[in-house]
Parts: structure tokens; C-alpha cells; sequence
């Protein structure tokens, strides 16, 4: 996942794009796990089992993706590799038709 | 001398298998099936190993030649559910038979016995959560006939239960197969582990129908099956939570905002980054 999430975040540094996390490892390990794995993005720092943002999202399987529009719609779920980044892709296209 | 020996020869090395069938104790006879799952286990933890040694994609294809047939070591337990089909230890033995059997008289025997020795029990419960992630119209018939027929009201729920969560992963799994999100060899490797029949089965399925009934199902457990366990919690906040979302955090919802610190201890917002398209990941390392 890492990998292609790097790549994702690379690819499209100048656009209005964000990958935000939401991390369920014990939230003191976090810090190091994020330089271990050259993780630039910024994530919630949840704790065990994804604690209440887990809960609240009802998130039971890891990774669990959602892809939000620039307004905060919920336009995709559990899309992974190709198909997410497309996703991404399209709507920020959609984002620079709009403003034309 | 010969016509002696080979008699009685015979009946000793017979006596061990079919007297000792009927007097086993309870506990050997839990032991010699968690003894033929550990066999399958390992045959599959030896292919495991093997596959990631191997160094292409010809060499995996014929490691993925040799992969364990569950059927034959399931076919192992006949003798032991035979002795008494009626105890726990057949319970379990049947439970596993009917998942894993590649033969289809097989598991419908395993199936038919199953609920003929064990509908009435509430370790029926168990089973059904073991079929509730791999969608098959035979495992929704299993689960809807235990919550047809069981005197339990916690195991009704649990079945109920494991029905929602098939349906759900049968949507999901249709989805995968129409949505054109994966690529041809992922596809093609997909379809062959789901089985032409499963297929087949998704194909057919009423996308539309299904996540009302799973809604309708949902708010039945709701009510009536609140208070029965689950993992940690209860069927009621489990159901609670799969209503929030189908309700809340479906495709073309606002998403609920997010509050929390990250890894330096600073608190920021998902609604933050409004104005901008956003990956949201859930993730771990542990």
C-alpha cells in the first residue's frame, strides 16, 4: 500500500489533493512508524483498533479507503491501486472544469 | 496355522479403529479433529511457504498444482461423525466438513447431519459465524434455516447477523466483479476462487432488493436481539453501527467530520482540508 500511496501523494503535489490518515497502531509507536516507512502525510493518531474514529466510522477491516470530494462528500469506497488513483484523478479533473 | 492367525489377526488390528469409535472419550474425539484441521493446516502453511520461495510465475503455478484438497481431509472424519453424529466434537467435525468439503454429496451429508443432530443446540451459533464472510447461496440457505429453526432467540439473532453480513459481502463481491476496478488477471483469479457457481449466483443477485432487506434485517436485530453477545459488544451496537454507516457514510453522503491529534500531538479536523479531494486511509502497522 505504502508504495503506490508515496507515489500518489508525489504525483500530485501541486493539486488540491490530501491523503489524510487514520492510524491504529499504539499511538507513542506512530512517530517512528511514519519515518520507518517515509510517510510524509499527516494521520490521526487513533490508537489500538482505530479507537473511536474507528468505531465511529465503523471501520472492520484495515486498509478501509474513502475518497471525499473537495466539498467532503463521500464519492468512493475500498477502491485500491489503479482504480483509487483514477478516482482521484477524476475528480480532480471534475474540481478543474468546475472552475473554468 | 494361517487359517487361525489371519482371523484373529484381523480382528485386533480392527478393534482399535471400530470399538474404539464407540467408546472413545469425548475429549479424544475433540483431539483427533482438531488433529485432522492441523494436517490441513500445515499442508497449507508447507504450500505458503513454498509459493513464496518460488521465483516466477511458472514455478507458482506448479506449487499452486500441489495445493491441499480440503475435501479429502474433511472425507477423514466420516468414520468419528459416523460412531456418534450427535456430540460436540461431530458438531465441530460436520461444521468444518460442510465448509471445506470440495465433494458436493459431501457437504450436503455434512449439512443434513449437521442440522439433524444440532439445530437445537446453540454452538449452531458458532457455525453460522464461520460462514458469515464467505458468501454462498449455501451458507445464506444455512444461516436462514437456523434462524427458522432454532428455539434460541440469542442464537436466531446471531444467524440473523451472520445473514446481514453475507449479504453484504455478496453485494460487495458483485460490485468487484462488475465494477471494472480490477484487472483482467486479478479478475480471472477472483472468479476462479469464488467458484462458477457463486458466480453465477452474484450475477443474478438484486443489488437493490438486498441492501433494503439488509437494512430491514438490521433494524430487526436492532429491536429484538440487542442484547445478545457479539466479539466484545453486543449484536444491538454492532447493528447500530452498520445502520450508521449504510445510512451516514454511503457514496454521495457528506462525510462526518473528524477531531483528533496527530503523531506530534497536534489537533486538526478532516473538515481541514475542504477545498481539496481527499484519500482518507485507515491504517496500521500492528
Amino acid at each position: 500500500m505504502f508504495p503506490h500511496e508515496r507515489s500518489l501523494v508525489a504525483k500530485l503535489a501541486d493539486k488540491p489533493f490530501a491523503l489524510v490518515g487514520v492510524n491504529s497502531d499504539p499511538i507513542e509507536e506512530l512517530p517512528a512508524i511514519q519515518k520507518k516507512e517515509q510517510i510524509t502525510w499527516r494521520s490521526f493518531a487513533a490508537g489500538p483498533g482505530g479507537g473511536e474514529i474507528a468505531k465511529a466510522w465503523n471501520v472492520r477491516s484495515w486498509p478501509t479507503i474513502y475518497i471525499l470530494d473537495e466539498d467532503g462528500v463521500i464519492r468512493a469506497k475500498n477502491l485500491r491501486d489503479e482504480a483509487m488513483e483514477k478516482k482521484v484523478e477524476e475528480l480532480l479533473a471534475a474540481m478543474a472544469t468546475k472552475k473554468k | 496355522m494361517r487359517t487361525i492367525i489371519t482371523p484373529l489377526l484381523v480382528a485386533t488390528l480392527l478393534t482399535p479403529i471400530l470399538g474404539a469409535q464407540q467408546q472413545i472419550s469425548p475429549d479424544d474425539r475433540k483431539a483427533h479433529v482438531a488433529c485432522v484441521k492441523k494436517e490441513l493446516a500445515d499442508a497449507e502453511t508447507a504450500l505458503f511457504e513454498k509459493y513464496q520461495k518460488a521465483k516466477d510465475d511458472a514455478e507458482r503455478e506448479v506449487v499452486m498444482k500441489e495445493r491441499p484438497d480440503g475435501g479429502t481431509f474433511a472425507k477423514k472424519l466420516w468414520p468419528l461423525v459416523t460412531a456418534n453424529p450427535a456430540d460436540d466434537a461431530a458438531a465441530e467435525a460436520l461444521a468444518w466438513m460442510m465448509r471445506i468439503s470440495e465433494d458436493a454429496a459431501d457437504k450436503k451429508k455434512a449439512t443434513e447431519l449437521l442440522f439433524q443432530h444440532h439445530v437445537k443446540s446453540e454452538a449452531i451459533a458458532d457455525v453460522c459465524a464461520s460462514l458469515a464472510y464467505q458468501p454462498s447461496k449455501a451458507n445464506l440457505e444455512f444461516v436462514e434455516r437456523v434462524a427458522k429453526e432454532t428455539p434460541h432467540d440469542a442464537v436466531r439473532g446471531q444467524a440473523t447477523w451472520a445473514k446481514v453480513q453475507l449479504l453484504g459481502g455478496a453485494l460487495r463481491a458483485a460490485e468487484s466483479i462488475t465494477g471494472g476496478a480490477m484487472t483482467p488477471e486479478q479478475q480471472k483469479g477472483y472468479e476462479e476462487y469464488l467458484g462458477a457457481g457463486t458466480l453465477a449466483w452474484l450475477k443474478m443477485l438484486d443489488g437493490k432488493a438486498i441492501a433494503a432487506s439488509r437494512e430491514t434485517l438490521l433494524e430487526e436485530i436492532a429491536t429484538k436481539f440487542a442484547d445478545v453477545k457479539a466479539g466484545h459488544g453486543t449484536l444491538g451496537e454492532a447493528a447500530k453501527a452498520e445502520l450508521f454507516e449504510l445510512r451516514n457514510l454511503a457514496i454521495g453522503k457528506a462525510a462526518p467530520d473528524i477531531v483528533g491529534k496527530d503523531a506530534d500531538g497536534v489537533q486538526f479536523k478532516l473538515s481541514d482540508y475542504r477545498g481539496k479531494v481527499v484519500l482518507l486511509d485507515f491504517w496500521g502497522e500492528w
